[in-house]
């Protein structure tokens, strides 16, 4: 018993001698793990500090200052998916509110030549076509405004262009449907407008849309129209024949089609006009297949980069011929691939669902129009009507709600007052008229509502204007301009103070000699043009 | 201080094209016109632009200096220098600081109005003598 005893303890210790001898001490390897945790606590705690300064910043009176914070933690945490993914969201929200996307464009190009991972790529690549695609649609409409000769073909030309437009935000098919109705109402009760709300439509469709593009009947159809001449007819047929140029993918063809005839002796003045639409839409489709064929081979590279399958799903959705149905399969797809992974999962059922507001169109919202201001006092002695002020504006957009003792200014006296300045009165008329439900005679009708149609027109195009270029900034747009109302705005549109504009569209002059233009404010960050008021400067 | 329009829309490329006075293009501008220059700023937007304060009919609108040439370079008598933040700093006429004097203006305040419309008179005619 003994000797088995002693030989059992032997060959025990020499065991746990032998697992001693083999087995590393604990201890040190703590100290490295604890020392590798601290480090990454470390620099988690320094990022995120300097990440919540730049958000502070971005909140604060000067948001522009966090742009370059903001750069400095994308430098940093270029090489991190996830933080660099993190920041940079929030990086190019407050440049698009600050209007500094072109900046970012020049700022990431930089930081992929010295960080060219797989994610810097992408964001520079959709940064790129963004901006690209925007000063090319600013381009087309600057041509269309100097085109004096076809006003009112230019300014639903350039509506047509709107409702293909993405903006990328919460509600935007809903004022595709909108924008829609305020153009059938101009072309008249009568309309054909299924092109219109095809062209409304097609972004948003839940699926691809599968109908049979029928492409040469709607060609035929816009010959006869352009022959004609008669502008509503032309927009209406050339809604039809882009709606099916989009749907069968076919926009290079049409851009051959009416390039080819715009030269033919005898061809119709609005071609030049419809190759110009067409060439900067097919240039925006281009534009946008390039940055998806480089972010497929960066896809390729890194297939799990959730950022990547964000950046193709945005592509997707700005792409003039694919959209919503794209842009939520590309997300879906991603889900799919990596059903385990929660920070994955939460990010697609996130971006999903804000696709979703985007494209959600909750039945057909038949907005009324905006009020127009006219005079009805004796014209001032330099025909300039003067608006607001001490006029009282009865029912009036909030905007001359204002006392006039509430911004009376020191040293501003009456010396400075003119000694017979007419006061107008004012009063609210409906912009647009709804169309006369019985058909007077064509002639005096014609006769009557041809100015009334033009101002129509007119403001049809000024209001595209606004909502797309953003118009002329009258205050707001710089802190040392404020806007009295902004707390106002705030509270009945939401949004910060800083986001608010006031601006104004280009003069138009009616065929009456009424000269008009549009006021408005507008939200830089949501693109929510609010309280558009037109006011009219010069009575005949 | 008078200026000619060279164009209308900074360059693409610009260092400065910012657009942080909210537009790419000045379409109210036109190329090849003289303007009286009503004032100006320095380091009011986050680029450091100048931009200077370009008569409209009825209000000021605000441009950068790029889109334009000095074509009479004497500064006007009635700027007043003046402070904004840490870093900006105007030279505008003594109307334009009154409070919201460029919203007011461009609602046709007609107390406003009145005053612009003396101040522009004054300053295009200021070295006509």
């Amino acid at each position: 018993m003994t000797w088995r005893s002693n030989f059992l303890f032997i060959t025990f210790g020499l065991i746990f001698a032998a697992a001693q001898a083999t087995t590393p001490p604990l201890e040190p390897l703590h100290d490295v793990f604890a020392a590798h945790d601290r480090r990454i606590d470390q620099e988690q705690v320094s990022w995120q500090a300097s990440y919540q300064q730049a958000l502070e910043l971005a909140k604060s009176s000067q948001p522009e200052q966090a742009l370059p914070r903001f750069e400095a933690l994308l430098t940093t945490l270029a090489d991190q998916e996830i933080p660099f993914s993190q920041v940079y969201a929030r990086y190019f929200t407050l440049a698009e509110q600050l209007r500094q996307r072109p900046h970012t464009a020049r700022f990431l190009q930089d930081l992929a030549r010295r960080h060219p991972t797989p994610w810097v790529l992408g964001s520079l690549s959709e940064t790129q076509a963004l901006v690209e695609t925007r000063e090319q649609t600013q381009a087309l409409f600057a041509r269309l405004q100097a085109r004096q000769d076809q006003p009112e073909l230019a300014a639903d030309l350039q509506t047509l262009y709107l409702l293909l437009w993405p903006y990328g935000n919460v509600g935007e098919a809903e004022d595709k449907a909108a924008m829609a109705d305020e153009l059938a109402i101009v072309l008249g009760e009568a309309t054909d407008r299924e092109g219109i709300d095809r062209l409304a439509r097609w972004r948003y469709q839940p699926s691809p849309d599968s109908a049979e593009p029928d492409l040469a009947s709607r060609q035929t159809a816009l010959e006869q129209a352009l022959r004609t001449g008669q502008h509503a007819a032309v927009v209406v047929a050339f809604s039809h024949y882009l709606a099916a140029l989009i749907a069968g993918n076919r926009l290079e063809d049409g851009v051959r089609w009416v390039q080819a005839n715009q030269t033919a002796k005898g061809a119709s003045p609005a071609l030049p006009l419809i190759a110009d639409v067409l060439a900067t839409t097919l240039g925006n489709q281009r534009r946008y297949a390039q940055a998806l064929a480089t972010l497929a081979a960066e896809r390729q590279s890194a297939p799990d980069s959730l950022l990547l399958a964000l950046t193709d799903s945005t592509l997707r959705f700005f792409t003039p011929t694919q959209g919503y149905a794209q842009a939520d399969a590309v997300l879906a797809a991603f889900g799919q691939r990596q059903p385990h992974d929660a920070r994955v999962q939460r990010a697609v059922r996130f971006h999903r669902a804000m696709l979703a507001s985007w494209a959600k169109q909750p039945g057909r919202l038949k907005r009324d129009t905006f009020p127009a201001i006219v005079v009805t006092a004796t014209r001032p002695r330099d025909s300039v009507i003067h608006e607001g002020g001490n006029a009282a504006v009865s029912g009036s957009t909030a905007r001359s709600r204002h006392r006039d003792e509430d911004y009376r200014p020191a040293g501003c006296g009456n010396q400075h007052r003119p000694a017979a300045e007419p006061t107008p009165v004012v009063r609210i008329v409906p912009r647009l008229p709804p169309p006369p439900k019985a058909k007077p005679t064509p002639k005096a009708d014609n006769a009557a509502t041809a100015p009334q149609l033009g101002k129509q027109l007119a403001s049809e195009a000024q209001l595209a204007e606004l909502r797309s270029t953003g118009g002329t900034p009258m205050a707001g747009h710089q802190l040392d301009k404020p806007i009295r109302d902004v707390n106002r705005l705030v509270a009945e549109h939401g949004g910060r103070a800083a986001d608010w504009r006031k601006i104004s569209s280009r003069s138009y002059t009616a065929t009456d000699g009424t000269r008009f233009e549009i006021h408005a404010y507008w939200n830089t960050v949501t693109k929510q043009l609010v309280e558009p008021k037109s006011i009219v400067i010069r009575t005949p | 201080m008078k200026v000619v329009c060279i164009a209308i829309q900074r360059p693409s490329t610009s260092a400065q094209n910012s657009e942080s006075s909210g537009q790419l293009i000045w379409n109210r501008l036109e190329i090849g016109r003289q303007y009286t220059v009503m004032g100006m700023s320095y380091g009011i937007d986050a680029h450091g632009s100048i931009l200077l304060e370009i008569p409209d009919e009825h209000y000021v609108i605000d441009a950068p200096l790029d889109l334009f040439d000095i074509v009479d370079e004497r500064p006007s008598r009635y700027w007043l220098a003046r402070k904004f933040g840490d870093h900006g700093l105007h030279l505008w006429p003594e109307a334009f600081y009154i409070d919201y004097f460029h919203d007011r203006l461009s609602d046709f305040d007609p107390e406003l109005t009145a005053i612009y419309r003396e101040l522009r008179a004054r300053m295009e005619s200021e070295f006509d003598a």
